[in-house]
């Protein structure tokens, strides 16, 4: 079965993130814990 | 501001994607090809996909889109067939479509699926003739024979003429989408003058008749045996055929 785009994504930045991959995957992941406003976003 | 400091974090490089990547993406979303993205842009839509606010996405959309250096804008537009209700962000697509800036025109045409699924037919249109206008090409725009239509096909040979009145050469792209229309929409003569132009141009013009199954089509390219040769024995692929020669 495909993965879905976004986890592709999220595959691939973490892939060639290296040592900053922990802080994309720390952010990702409180932000879907609820993003509820832009500003804590972009 | 979670992904403000994406850039400083994580580079701006562009993603370092291989072929298997490539088609897993397409796997995923038909026509998608991230590539070219950088890590950055991707990180930021990413982080746009997690949104679970109250307030809509497309006004979200909009806020960031007047506030968007235009690195941010095509990062902001790569990721349009992602985002939550990809449908309800028409306006803000037609505002992309409209920029003077090549690179978010780019962003929301060139790979991306998303006018493929969401476009009405006028908007469908309307991107194709931009794209030729600002000298973009076609070949990567998602769903190019799929959507083709009989209006596009006139609106088209409105521009070969435009174009031919003024003494200009036209991109040999259009054949293509004009040939399965050839006959309805009166096209036979610019034909005919195309396969008696420029290599370029008679092979683009006879690969596209070559395509179209009617007497009228297979008549004229048989008029001129050295373009259909050069068909038959597969010296002309769609693939070769690209913007290049325009003036």
């Amino acid at each position: 079965m495909s993965e879905k785009p976004v986890d592709l994504l999220r595959h691939w930045i973490l892939r060639q993130a290296k040592e900053q991959s922990a802080w994309f995957e720390e952010r990702v992941n409180a932000l879907a814990e609820g993003a509820r406003s832009v500003n804590c976003i972009w | 501001m979670v992904m403000g400091l994406a850039p400083r974090l994580l580079g701006k490089a562009e993603l370092a994607l291989s072929i298997e990547d490539l088609s897993q993406a397409n796997g995923a979303l038909e026509g998608w090809q991230p590539e070219g993205l950088s890590i950055d842009g991707a990180a930021r839509i990413v982080a746009l996909t997690m949104y679970r606010g109250e307030r809509p996405f497309a006004e979200i959309f909009k806020d960031l889109r007047r506030t968007a250096d235009a690195r941010e804008l095509v990062a902001l537009y790569r990721g349009l067939p992602l985002y939550p209700k990809p449908e309800s962000l028409a306006f803000e697509v037609g505002e992309g479509l409209r920029s003077n800036m090549l690179g978010v025109f780019e962003a929301i045409t060139q790979h991306n699926p998303y006018p493929r699924l969401h476009f009405d037919e006028h908007r469908w249109n309307h991107m194709i003739l931009k794209a030729l206008f600002v000298n973009s090409s076609l070949a990567n725009i998602v769903g190019l024979d799929e959507r083709n239509n009989p209006e596009l096909a006139r609106q088209l040979l409105d521009h070969v003429h435009e174009r031919w009145a003024a003494g200009r050469g036209i991109s040999p792209e259009v054949w293509r989408y004009i040939g399965p229309y050839a006959a309805e929409v009166g096209a036979l003569d610019e034909f005919e003058r195309a396969l008696s132009g420029k290599p370029s141009e008679q092979a683009a013009a006879a690969l596209a008749l070559a395509n179209n199954p009617s007497p009228q089509a297979k008549s004229l390219l048989a008029a001129h045996p050295a373009a259909a040769a050069k068909i038959a024995e597969h010296q002309v692929e769609q693939a070769n055929i690209s913007r290049n020669e325009v003036v």
